[in-house]
Protein backbone atom coordinates (compact mmCIF):
# COMPACT_ATOMS: atom_id res chain seq x y z
CA UNK A 1 0.00 0.00 0.00
CA UNK A 2 0.89 3.90 -0.43
CA UNK A 3 -0.45 6.34 1.14
CA UNK A 4 1.27 9.83 1.20
CA UNK A 5 0.19 12.64 3.28
CA UNK A 6 1.06 16.04 2.86
CA UNK A 7 4.73 16.88 4.51
CA UNK A 8 6.34 13.59 3.35
CA UNK A 9 4.34 11.45 5.80
CA UNK A 10 2.66 8.39 5.12
CA UNK A 11 3.33 5.01 4.33
CA UNK A 12 5.25 4.29 0.74
CA UNK A 13 4.85 0.76 -0.85
CA UNK A 14 4.51 -1.32 2.16
CA UNK A 15 3.82 -4.93 1.60
CA UNK A 16 3.61 -7.65 4.29
CA UNK A 17 1.73 -10.67 4.14
CA UNK A 18 1.15 -12.18 7.22
CA UNK A 19 0.34 -16.22 6.98
CA UNK A 20 -2.71 -17.82 9.47
CA UNK A 21 -2.12 -18.45 12.71
CA UNK A 22 1.56 -16.38 12.82
CA UNK A 23 2.07 -13.33 15.47
CA UNK A 24 3.49 -10.58 13.68
CA UNK A 25 5.05 -7.56 15.56
CA UNK A 26 5.25 -4.17 13.45
CA UNK A 27 8.29 -2.39 15.17
CA UNK A 28 8.79 1.23 14.55
CA UNK A 29 9.47 4.44 16.62
CA UNK A 30 6.59 7.04 16.81
CA UNK A 31 5.41 8.77 13.46
CA UNK A 32 6.63 5.74 11.24
CA UNK A 33 3.74 4.72 9.87
CA UNK A 34 2.52 1.84 12.04
CA UNK A 35 -1.06 3.45 13.32
CA UNK A 36 -1.81 4.60 9.43
CA UNK A 37 -1.11 0.83 7.89
CA UNK A 38 -3.03 -0.82 10.69
CA UNK A 39 -6.37 1.87 10.09
CA UNK A 40 -5.85 0.88 6.30
CA UNK A 41 -6.46 -2.61 7.51
CA UNK A 42 -9.72 -1.32 9.98
CA UNK A 43 -10.98 0.44 6.46
CA UNK A 44 -10.62 3.50 8.37
CA UNK A 45 -8.11 5.19 5.48
CA UNK A 46 -7.98 4.16 1.81
CA UNK A 47 -5.04 3.45 0.40
CA UNK A 48 -4.14 5.88 -2.51
CA UNK A 49 -2.36 2.56 -4.08
CA UNK A 50 -2.50 -0.79 -3.76
CA UNK A 51 -4.66 -2.26 -0.81
CA UNK A 52 -5.36 -4.99 2.13
CA UNK A 53 -6.91 -7.92 2.16
CA UNK A 54 -8.08 -9.88 4.93
CA UNK A 55 -9.12 -13.51 4.51
CA UNK A 56 -9.28 -12.12 0.81
CA UNK A 57 -11.81 -9.40 2.09
CA UNK A 58 -10.83 -6.13 1.10
CA UNK A 59 -10.27 -4.11 3.82
CA UNK A 60 -11.98 -1.08 2.60
CA UNK A 61 -14.71 -2.20 0.44
CA UNK A 62 -15.77 -5.02 2.23
CA UNK A 63 -14.51 -3.53 5.97
CA UNK A 64 -17.91 -4.23 7.92
CA UNK A 65 -16.93 -7.88 6.84
CA UNK A 66 -13.64 -8.06 7.48
CA UNK A 67 -15.05 -6.75 10.77
CA UNK A 68 -17.01 -10.08 11.80
CA UNK A 69 -13.19 -11.63 11.91
CA UNK A 70 -11.22 -8.96 13.62
CA UNK A 71 -10.96 -8.02 17.69
CA UNK A 72 -8.81 -4.22 17.79
CA UNK A 73 -7.43 -2.49 19.81
CA UNK A 74 -6.92 1.25 18.60
CA UNK A 75 -3.61 3.05 19.42
CA UNK A 76 -5.43 6.15 21.03
CA UNK A 77 -8.06 4.98 22.65
CA UNK A 78 -11.94 6.96 22.60
CA UNK A 79 -14.55 5.86 24.47
CA UNK A 80 -18.38 7.19 24.43
CA UNK A 81 -17.75 9.63 27.45
CA UNK A 82 -21.24 8.69 29.64
CA UNK A 83 -20.86 5.04 29.32
CA UNK A 84 -20.23 2.24 31.87
CA UNK A 85 -17.70 -0.13 30.94
CA UNK A 86 -20.24 -2.87 30.88
CA UNK A 87 -22.92 -0.68 28.77
CA UNK A 88 -20.18 -0.07 26.67
CA UNK A 89 -18.92 -3.61 26.37
CA UNK A 90 -22.59 -4.91 26.12
CA UNK A 91 -23.17 -2.27 23.16
CA UNK A 92 -20.21 -4.19 21.33
CA UNK A 93 -21.38 -7.65 21.92
CA UNK A 94 -25.19 -6.62 20.30
CA UNK A 95 -23.33 -5.06 17.34
CA UNK A 96 -21.55 -8.36 17.16
CA UNK A 97 -24.65 -10.49 18.15
CA UNK A 98 -22.75 -12.11 20.76
CA UNK A 99 -25.63 -13.81 23.23
CA UNK A 100 -23.04 -14.95 25.76
CA UNK A 101 -21.39 -12.78 27.77
CA UNK A 102 -18.56 -15.81 29.79
CA UNK A 103 -15.98 -14.68 27.93
CA UNK A 104 -16.12 -11.36 28.39
CA UNK A 105 -16.71 -11.83 32.48
CA UNK A 106 -13.47 -14.11 32.05
CA UNK A 107 -11.47 -11.27 30.07
CA UNK A 108 -12.61 -8.93 33.22
CA UNK A 109 -11.76 -11.01 35.80
CA UNK A 110 -8.08 -11.41 34.16
CA UNK A 111 -7.36 -8.05 33.95
CA UNK A 112 -9.01 -7.13 37.41
CA UNK A 113 -11.14 -5.18 35.66
CA UNK A 114 -14.49 -3.77 37.39
CA UNK A 115 -16.73 -2.43 34.30
CA UNK A 116 -19.40 -1.05 36.72
CA UNK A 117 -17.92 2.84 36.64
CA UNK A 118 -18.07 5.86 33.71
CA UNK A 119 -15.55 5.01 30.96
CA UNK A 120 -14.76 8.96 31.83
CA UNK A 121 -13.67 8.93 35.19
CA UNK A 122 -11.30 5.26 34.63
CA UNK A 123 -7.64 5.77 34.37
CA UNK A 124 -5.72 5.23 30.52
CA UNK A 125 -4.35 2.02 32.13
CA UNK A 126 -7.86 0.86 32.77
CA UNK A 127 -9.42 2.32 29.81
CA UNK A 128 -6.85 0.04 27.96
CA UNK A 129 -8.18 -3.11 29.58
CA UNK A 130 -11.66 -2.40 28.95
CA UNK A 131 -10.19 -1.92 24.99
CA UNK A 132 -8.44 -5.05 25.67
CA UNK A 133 -11.52 -6.95 26.61
CA UNK A 134 -13.44 -5.62 23.29
CA UNK A 135 -10.72 -6.69 21.39
CA UNK A 136 -10.87 -10.14 22.88
CA UNK A 137 -14.24 -11.12 23.76
CA UNK A 138 -15.84 -12.11 20.80
CA UNK A 139 -12.68 -14.48 19.93
CA UNK A 140 -11.94 -13.39 16.75
CA UNK A 141 -9.88 -14.86 13.83
CA UNK A 142 -8.03 -12.26 13.30
CA UNK A 143 -6.15 -9.20 16.44
CA UNK A 144 -5.03 -6.19 15.16
CA UNK A 145 -3.83 -4.63 18.25
CA UNK A 146 -2.25 -1.26 17.57
CA UNK A 147 0.27 -0.70 20.82
CA UNK A 148 -1.96 -3.07 23.14
CA UNK A 149 0.09 -2.98 26.27
CA UNK A 150 0.26 1.26 26.31
CA UNK A 151 -0.54 1.95 29.85
CA UNK A 152 -0.50 -1.24 31.46
CA UNK A 153 1.66 -1.80 35.06
CA UNK A 154 4.24 -5.05 34.35
CA UNK A 155 1.72 -7.35 35.88
CA UNK A 156 -0.98 -6.53 33.59
CA UNK A 157 1.24 -6.64 30.62
CA UNK A 158 2.55 -10.36 31.68
CA UNK A 159 -1.38 -11.12 31.31
CA UNK A 160 -1.81 -9.52 28.27
CA UNK A 161 1.12 -11.47 27.19
CA UNK A 162 0.39 -14.56 28.18
CA UNK A 163 -3.35 -14.21 26.80
CA UNK A 164 -1.67 -13.41 23.28
CA UNK A 165 0.29 -16.73 23.40
CA UNK A 166 -3.48 -18.31 24.29
CA UNK A 167 -4.52 -17.09 20.92
CA UNK A 168 -0.82 -17.85 19.03
CA UNK A 169 -2.07 -21.89 20.27
CA UNK A 170 -5.61 -21.60 19.46
CA UNK A 171 -4.62 -20.44 15.81
CA UNK A 172 -5.13 -16.72 15.91
CA UNK A 173 -4.00 -14.60 13.52
CA UNK A 174 -1.86 -11.45 15.52
CA UNK A 175 -0.71 -7.96 14.29
CA UNK A 176 0.71 -6.25 17.16
CA UNK A 177 2.27 -2.67 16.85
CA UNK A 178 4.65 -1.49 19.17
CA UNK A 179 7.62 0.58 19.79
CA UNK A 180 9.04 -1.96 22.16
CA UNK A 181 11.43 -4.91 20.41
CA UNK A 182 10.99 -6.09 24.47
CA UNK A 183 7.64 -6.26 24.28
CA UNK A 184 6.88 -8.02 20.83
CA UNK A 185 9.62 -10.20 20.99
CA UNK A 186 8.31 -12.71 23.49
CA UNK A 187 5.12 -13.83 21.72
CA UNK A 188 6.12 -12.68 17.99
CA UNK A 189 7.34 -15.26 15.36
CA UNK A 190 8.33 -12.35 12.85
CA UNK A 191 8.70 -8.67 13.60
CA UNK A 192 9.01 -6.18 10.33
CA UNK A 193 10.70 -2.83 11.46
CA UNK A 194 8.77 -0.03 9.91
CA UNK A 195 10.59 3.61 9.20
CA UNK A 196 9.36 6.96 7.64
CA UNK A 197 6.82 4.99 6.17
CA UNK A 198 8.66 1.80 4.39
CA UNK A 199 9.04 -1.35 5.70
CA UNK A 200 12.96 -1.96 5.90
CA UNK A 201 12.83 -5.29 7.12
CA UNK A 202 11.20 -8.46 8.46
CA UNK A 203 13.06 -10.98 10.49
CA UNK A 204 12.11 -14.09 12.34
CA UNK A 205 12.08 -13.43 16.45
CA UNK A 206 15.01 -15.89 16.67
CA UNK A 207 17.69 -14.16 13.95
CA UNK A 208 16.76 -11.20 15.56
CA UNK A 209 17.46 -12.50 18.94
CA UNK A 210 20.53 -13.58 17.66
CA UNK A 211 21.25 -10.44 15.93
CA UNK A 212 20.36 -8.14 19.06
CA UNK A 213 23.74 -7.47 21.40
CA UNK A 214 23.61 -7.32 25.09
CA UNK A 215 25.50 -5.59 27.63
CA UNK A 216 26.06 -7.58 30.47
CA UNK A 217 27.84 -6.16 33.43
CA UNK A 218 29.71 -8.87 35.53
CA UNK A 219 30.63 -7.96 38.94
CA UNK A 220 33.12 -10.49 40.63
CA UNK A 221 35.28 -11.15 43.28
CA UNK A 222 38.64 -10.95 42.18
CA UNK A 223 40.80 -8.15 39.99
CA UNK A 224 42.55 -11.35 38.21
CA UNK A 225 38.97 -12.14 36.93
CA UNK A 226 37.99 -9.11 35.62
CA UNK A 227 40.60 -9.60 33.53
CA UNK A 228 40.11 -13.05 32.77
CA UNK A 229 36.19 -11.80 31.11
CA UNK A 230 37.95 -8.61 29.55
CA UNK A 231 40.64 -10.97 27.88
CA UNK A 232 37.53 -13.72 26.87
CA UNK A 233 37.65 -12.00 23.31
CA UNK A 234 34.44 -9.90 23.95
CA UNK A 235 34.18 -6.19 23.24
CA UNK A 236 34.89 -4.66 26.72
CA UNK A 237 32.50 -1.33 26.48
CA UNK A 238 32.93 -0.50 29.87
CA UNK A 239 34.99 -1.21 33.28
CA UNK A 240 34.68 0.01 37.10
CA UNK A 241 36.55 -1.42 39.85
CA UNK A 242 35.56 -5.50 40.02
CA UNK A 243 32.83 -4.63 37.75
CA UNK A 244 33.04 -5.39 33.86
CA UNK A 245 30.85 -4.39 31.53
CA UNK A 246 31.01 -6.30 27.87
CA UNK A 247 28.77 -6.89 24.98
CA UNK A 248 27.53 -10.82 24.18
CA UNK A 249 25.91 -10.57 20.60
CA UNK A 250 24.77 -14.47 20.33
CA UNK A 251 27.89 -16.23 21.49
CA UNK A 252 26.38 -17.17 24.89
CA UNK A 253 28.28 -20.48 25.13
CA UNK A 254 31.72 -18.91 24.88
CA UNK A 255 30.55 -16.52 27.77
CA UNK A 256 29.00 -19.18 30.09
CA UNK A 257 32.27 -20.87 29.45
CA UNK A 258 34.50 -17.85 30.83
CA UNK A 259 32.47 -16.67 33.87
CA UNK A 260 32.47 -20.01 34.42
CA UNK A 261 36.39 -20.02 35.87
CA UNK A 262 35.54 -16.56 37.59
CA UNK A 263 33.89 -16.07 41.20
CA UNK A 264 30.72 -13.98 39.72
CA UNK A 265 29.31 -12.57 42.12
CA UNK A 266 26.49 -10.49 40.55
CA UNK A 267 25.49 -10.21 37.09
CA UNK A 268 23.29 -7.57 35.16
CA UNK A 269 21.68 -7.69 31.64
CA UNK A 270 21.31 -4.45 30.10
CA UNK A 271 19.15 -5.75 26.41
CA UNK A 272 19.64 -3.15 23.77
CA UNK A 273 16.75 -0.77 22.88
CA UNK A 274 14.77 -0.62 20.08
CA UNK A 275 17.23 2.35 18.25
CA UNK A 276 20.26 -0.02 18.84
CA UNK A 277 18.90 -2.77 17.12
CA UNK A 278 17.55 -0.35 14.50
CA UNK A 279 21.12 0.70 13.82
CA UNK A 280 21.71 -2.69 12.25
CA UNK A 281 18.98 -2.39 9.36
CA UNK A 282 19.34 1.66 9.07
CA UNK A 283 23.23 2.00 9.12
CA UNK A 284 24.97 3.70 11.76
CA UNK A 285 25.09 7.33 10.92
CA UNK A 286 21.31 7.08 9.99
CA UNK A 287 20.10 5.52 13.38
CA UNK A 288 23.00 7.87 15.55
CA UNK A 289 19.72 9.11 17.99
CA UNK A 290 20.35 9.85 21.54
CA UNK B 1 -30.50 0.74 10.16
CA UNK B 2 -28.87 -1.15 13.51
CA UNK B 3 -31.80 -1.54 16.37
CA UNK B 4 -28.73 -2.52 19.08
CA UNK B 5 -27.37 1.26 17.95
CA UNK B 6 -30.87 3.09 17.53
CA UNK B 7 -31.38 2.01 21.50
CA UNK B 8 -28.22 3.33 22.65
CA UNK B 9 -27.97 6.18 21.15
CA UNK B 10 -32.06 6.90 21.78
CA UNK B 11 -31.22 5.88 25.05
CA UNK B 12 -28.21 8.42 25.67
CA UNK B 13 -30.10 10.91 24.12
CA UNK B 14 -33.23 10.67 26.46
CA UNK B 15 -31.64 12.63 29.19
CA UNK B 16 -31.40 15.72 27.04
CA UNK B 17 -34.40 15.09 24.87
CA UNK B 18 -36.71 14.78 28.02
CA UNK B 19 -34.60 18.67 28.72
CA UNK B 20 -36.09 20.21 25.77
CA UNK B 21 -39.48 18.49 25.71
CA UNK B 22 -40.14 19.40 29.36
CA UNK B 23 -38.72 22.92 28.61
CA UNK B 24 -40.94 23.59 25.77
CA UNK B 25 -44.38 21.84 27.62
CA UNK B 26 -43.03 24.29 30.75
CA UNK B 27 -43.14 27.25 27.90
CA UNK B 28 -45.89 26.67 26.03
CA UNK B 29 -48.02 26.04 29.42
CA UNK B 30 -47.19 29.76 30.14
CA UNK B 31 -47.83 31.28 27.32
CA UNK B 32 -51.66 29.85 27.68
CA UNK B 33 -51.87 30.28 31.03
CA UNK B 34 -51.00 34.10 30.50
CA UNK B 35 -53.19 34.35 27.54
CA UNK B 36 -56.43 35.75 28.93
CA UNK B 37 -54.52 38.67 30.89
CA UNK B 38 -53.07 39.54 27.77
CA UNK B 39 -56.45 39.30 25.49
CA UNK B 40 -58.17 40.76 28.07
CA UNK B 41 -56.18 44.31 27.13
CA UNK B 42 -57.82 46.29 24.61
CA UNK B 43 -54.88 48.62 24.86
CA UNK B 44 -52.40 46.05 23.36
CA UNK B 45 -54.66 45.37 20.73
CA UNK B 46 -54.96 49.18 20.43
CA UNK B 47 -51.07 49.68 20.01
CA UNK B 48 -50.40 46.76 18.02
CA UNK B 49 -53.17 48.22 15.13
CA UNK B 50 -50.25 51.44 15.10
CA UNK B 51 -47.36 49.51 14.24
CA UNK B 52 -46.27 49.43 10.81
CA UNK B 53 -47.53 45.70 9.18
CA UNK B 54 -43.92 45.12 8.51
CA UNK B 55 -42.68 44.99 11.82
CA UNK B 56 -45.86 42.76 12.94
CA UNK B 57 -44.96 40.18 10.54
CA UNK B 58 -41.23 40.09 12.17
CA UNK B 59 -42.65 40.04 15.92
CA UNK B 60 -45.54 37.47 14.96
CA UNK B 61 -48.45 39.88 15.64
CA UNK B 62 -49.67 40.37 12.01
CA UNK B 63 -53.23 39.65 13.25
CA UNK B 64 -53.28 40.91 16.84
CA UNK B 65 -54.08 38.90 19.96
CA UNK B 66 -57.81 38.72 20.27
CA UNK B 67 -57.46 34.79 20.59
CA UNK B 68 -54.87 32.35 21.46
CA UNK B 69 -54.43 30.57 18.01
CA UNK B 70 -53.25 34.10 16.92
CA UNK B 71 -50.97 34.46 20.72
CA UNK B 72 -48.85 31.29 20.21
CA UNK B 73 -48.53 31.42 17.14
CA UNK B 74 -47.51 35.01 17.52
CA UNK B 75 -45.21 34.68 20.42
CA UNK B 76 -44.27 30.97 21.05
CA UNK B 77 -43.79 29.43 17.71
CA UNK B 78 -42.34 32.43 16.19
CA UNK B 79 -39.27 32.59 18.44
CA UNK B 80 -38.89 30.50 21.13
CA UNK B 81 -40.28 27.04 19.50
CA UNK B 82 -37.53 28.09 16.78
CA UNK B 83 -34.83 28.50 19.00
CA UNK B 84 -35.76 25.49 21.21
CA UNK B 85 -35.70 23.06 18.20
CA UNK B 86 -32.60 24.97 16.56
CA UNK B 87 -30.46 24.63 19.65
CA UNK B 88 -31.67 20.15 19.74
CA UNK B 89 -31.08 19.71 15.97
CA UNK B 90 -27.99 21.52 15.90
CA UNK B 91 -26.31 20.64 19.27
CA UNK B 92 -27.45 17.01 18.76
CA UNK B 93 -26.25 16.35 15.25
CA UNK B 94 -22.87 17.52 16.15
CA UNK B 95 -22.94 15.10 19.32
CA UNK B 96 -24.38 12.12 17.04
CA UNK B 97 -21.24 12.31 14.44
CA UNK B 98 -18.49 14.86 14.76
CA UNK B 99 -17.96 14.20 18.36
CA UNK B 100 -17.50 10.42 18.26
CA UNK B 101 -15.44 11.31 15.22
CA UNK B 102 -13.37 13.71 17.14
CA UNK B 103 -12.55 11.99 20.82
CA UNK B 104 -12.53 8.43 18.49
CA UNK B 105 -15.18 6.44 19.69
CA UNK B 106 -16.62 6.58 16.41
CA UNK B 107 -13.33 3.51 15.74
CA UNK B 108 -15.45 0.79 17.97
CA UNK B 109 -18.66 1.54 15.63
CA UNK B 110 -16.80 1.05 12.67
CA UNK B 111 -14.72 -1.93 13.81
CA UNK B 112 -18.26 -3.36 14.71
CA UNK B 113 -19.44 -5.22 11.52
CA UNK B 114 -22.35 -2.80 10.95
CA UNK B 115 -21.39 -0.63 7.70
CA UNK B 116 -20.56 2.83 8.17
CA UNK B 117 -23.98 3.54 5.84
CA UNK B 118 -25.90 1.61 8.54
CA UNK B 119 -24.06 3.28 11.45
CA UNK B 120 -24.45 6.92 9.82
CA UNK B 121 -28.35 5.63 9.22
CA UNK B 122 -28.52 5.11 12.83
CA UNK B 123 -27.70 8.07 13.77
CA UNK B 124 -29.38 10.18 11.65
CA UNK B 125 -32.81 8.34 13.04
CA UNK B 126 -31.83 8.44 16.36
CA UNK B 127 -30.93 12.58 15.37
CA UNK B 128 -34.35 12.40 13.70
CA UNK B 129 -36.72 10.52 16.29
CA UNK B 130 -35.57 13.45 18.66
CA UNK B 131 -37.23 16.58 17.17
CA UNK B 132 -39.94 14.09 16.33
CA UNK B 133 -40.53 13.56 19.90
CA UNK B 134 -39.96 16.86 21.10
CA UNK B 135 -42.50 18.43 18.37
CA UNK B 136 -44.96 15.72 19.05
CA UNK B 137 -44.75 16.39 22.46
CA UNK B 138 -45.15 20.05 22.48
CA UNK B 139 -48.39 19.45 20.12
CA UNK B 140 -49.58 17.62 22.97
CA UNK B 141 -48.79 19.94 25.54
CA UNK B 142 -50.17 22.70 23.71
CA UNK B 143 -53.53 21.04 23.30
CA UNK B 144 -53.47 19.46 26.53
CA UNK B 145 -52.57 23.26 28.01
CA UNK B 146 -55.15 24.63 26.04
CA UNK B 147 -57.84 22.59 27.40
CA UNK B 148 -56.91 22.60 31.12
CA UNK B 149 -55.71 26.66 31.29
CA UNK B 150 -58.11 28.04 29.05
CA UNK B 151 -60.58 26.48 27.90
CA UNK B 152 -62.64 29.02 26.78
CA UNK B 153 -60.11 30.65 24.64
CA UNK B 154 -60.10 28.82 20.72
CA UNK B 155 -57.54 27.12 19.82
CA UNK B 156 -58.86 24.87 16.93
CA UNK B 157 -56.72 21.29 16.55
CA UNK B 158 -56.49 21.34 13.16
CA UNK B 159 -54.50 23.99 12.28
CA UNK B 160 -52.74 23.68 15.72
CA UNK B 161 -51.60 19.98 14.24
CA UNK B 162 -50.58 21.54 11.14
CA UNK B 163 -48.59 24.20 12.34
CA UNK B 164 -46.86 21.28 14.24
CA UNK B 165 -46.38 19.44 11.72
CA UNK B 166 -44.59 21.62 9.60
CA UNK B 167 -42.37 22.80 12.62
CA UNK B 168 -41.40 19.34 13.04
CA UNK B 169 -40.73 18.88 9.14
CA UNK B 170 -38.55 22.40 9.31
CA UNK B 171 -36.63 21.42 12.12
CA UNK B 172 -35.91 17.86 10.42
CA UNK B 173 -34.59 19.94 7.69
CA UNK B 174 -32.27 21.73 10.14
CA UNK B 175 -30.98 18.37 11.61
CA UNK B 176 -30.48 16.98 8.45
CA UNK B 177 -28.31 19.64 7.07
CA UNK B 178 -26.35 19.29 10.50
CA UNK B 179 -26.02 15.95 10.05
CA UNK B 180 -24.18 16.60 6.78
CA UNK B 181 -22.08 18.76 8.52
CA UNK B 182 -21.58 16.78 11.32
CA UNK B 183 -20.38 13.99 8.99
CA UNK B 184 -18.07 16.18 6.84
CA UNK B 185 -16.21 19.18 9.18
CA UNK B 186 -13.00 18.08 9.96
CA UNK B 187 -13.74 18.76 14.17
CA UNK B 188 -17.14 18.97 16.65
CA UNK B 189 -16.53 22.59 16.67
CA UNK B 190 -16.60 23.20 13.17
CA UNK B 191 -19.63 21.04 12.57
CA UNK B 192 -21.18 23.02 15.41
CA UNK B 193 -20.35 26.89 14.09
CA UNK B 194 -21.14 25.80 10.75
CA UNK B 195 -24.28 24.29 11.50
CA UNK B 196 -25.39 27.38 13.81
CA UNK B 197 -23.92 30.00 10.83
CA UNK B 198 -26.53 28.63 8.36
CA UNK B 199 -29.11 28.75 11.13
CA UNK B 200 -29.27 31.59 12.37
CA UNK B 201 -28.49 33.16 8.63
CA UNK B 202 -31.56 31.63 7.52
CA UNK B 203 -33.64 33.10 10.11
CA UNK B 204 -31.82 36.68 9.80
CA UNK B 205 -32.91 36.39 6.25
CA UNK B 206 -36.36 35.60 7.02
CA UNK B 207 -36.32 38.29 9.37
CA UNK B 208 -35.17 41.23 7.06
CA UNK B 209 -37.25 39.84 4.33
CA UNK B 210 -40.70 40.15 6.30
CA UNK B 211 -39.44 43.55 7.51
CA UNK B 212 -40.06 45.61 3.89
CA UNK B 213 -41.51 44.41 0.81
CA UNK B 214 -38.70 45.67 -1.27
CA UNK B 215 -36.95 42.52 0.10
CA UNK B 216 -39.52 40.35 1.25
CA UNK B 217 -37.36 38.44 -2.05
CA UNK B 218 -35.21 37.60 0.34
CA UNK B 219 -37.44 35.46 2.26
CA UNK B 220 -37.75 32.66 -0.11
CA UNK B 221 -34.31 32.04 0.26
CA UNK B 222 -34.46 30.87 4.23
CA UNK B 223 -36.22 28.15 5.06
CA UNK B 224 -37.96 29.43 7.75
CA UNK B 225 -40.24 30.99 5.37
CA UNK B 226 -42.01 27.63 4.90
CA UNK B 227 -42.94 28.06 9.08
CA UNK B 228 -45.02 30.95 8.82
CA UNK B 229 -46.95 30.14 11.91
CA UNK B 230 -49.45 33.10 12.08
CA UNK B 231 -50.91 31.64 8.42
CA UNK B 232 -50.74 28.20 9.70
CA UNK B 233 -52.24 28.85 13.09
CA UNK B 234 -55.15 30.57 11.39
CA UNK B 235 -55.52 27.37 8.71
CA UNK B 236 -54.15 29.30 5.64
CA UNK B 237 -50.71 28.61 3.95
CA UNK B 238 -49.75 25.31 1.83
CA UNK B 239 -49.53 22.82 4.37
CA UNK B 240 -48.93 19.78 2.24
CA UNK B 241 -46.66 21.29 -0.16
CA UNK B 242 -44.43 22.47 2.34
CA UNK B 243 -44.57 19.44 4.13
CA UNK B 244 -43.95 17.19 1.24
CA UNK B 245 -41.22 19.76 0.13
CA UNK B 246 -39.58 19.68 3.52
CA UNK B 247 -39.71 15.96 4.08
CA UNK B 248 -38.10 15.30 0.89
CA UNK B 249 -35.34 17.65 1.39
CA UNK B 250 -34.48 16.10 5.03
CA UNK B 251 -34.34 12.74 3.09
CA UNK B 252 -32.14 14.32 0.14
CA UNK B 253 -29.48 15.94 3.02
CA UNK B 254 -29.77 13.00 5.18
CA UNK B 255 -28.76 10.93 2.12
CA UNK B 256 -26.22 12.94 0.63
CA UNK B 257 -24.41 12.71 4.55
CA UNK B 258 -24.73 8.95 4.40
CA UNK B 259 -22.92 9.04 1.15
CA UNK B 260 -20.52 11.14 2.32
CA UNK B 261 -19.78 9.88 5.51
CA UNK B 262 -19.26 6.21 3.63
CA UNK B 263 -16.20 7.69 1.39
CA UNK B 264 -14.87 9.49 4.11
CA UNK B 265 -11.27 9.15 5.41
CA UNK B 266 -10.76 8.89 8.82
CA UNK B 267 -7.83 9.18 11.18
CA UNK B 268 -9.37 7.04 14.21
Amino acid sequence: MTKAYPGGRGIFDLSIEIPAGEVFGLLGPNGAGKSTTIRHLMGFLRPDRGGARIHDLDCWAQAFKVQELVGYVPGEIGFPDEMTASEFLALLSGLRGLGDSTRRRDLCDRFDLDPRPTLRKMSKGTKQKVALVAAFMHQPAVLVLDEPTSGLDPLMQRRFLELVEEERRRGTTVLMSSHAFAEVERVSDRVGIVREGRLVAVEDVVSLRRMEKKVMSVTTGREQDVATVAAAGFRVVGRRHLTVDVEVQGDYNAFVQTLARCDVRAIDVHPQSLEQIFMHFYGEEEAAVP
Amino acid sequence: MSATLFASGFKKNLRALSGYALGMVFYVWLFIWVFPSFAGSRGLNLLLRDLPQGLLRVLGYSVGVSNLSGFLGGEFYSLLYLLIMGVYAVFSASRLMAHLIDNRSMAYLLASPVSRGRVATTQAMVLVSGVLVIGGITTAGGLLGAHWFAPHASLPAGPFLALNLVGILLFAVVAAYSFLFSCIAPDERSALGLSAAVTLLMYGIHVVGDLSSRVQWLAHLSLFTAFNSQQLIHGQGPVLADSLGLAAGAIVLLAVAVALFQRRQLSL
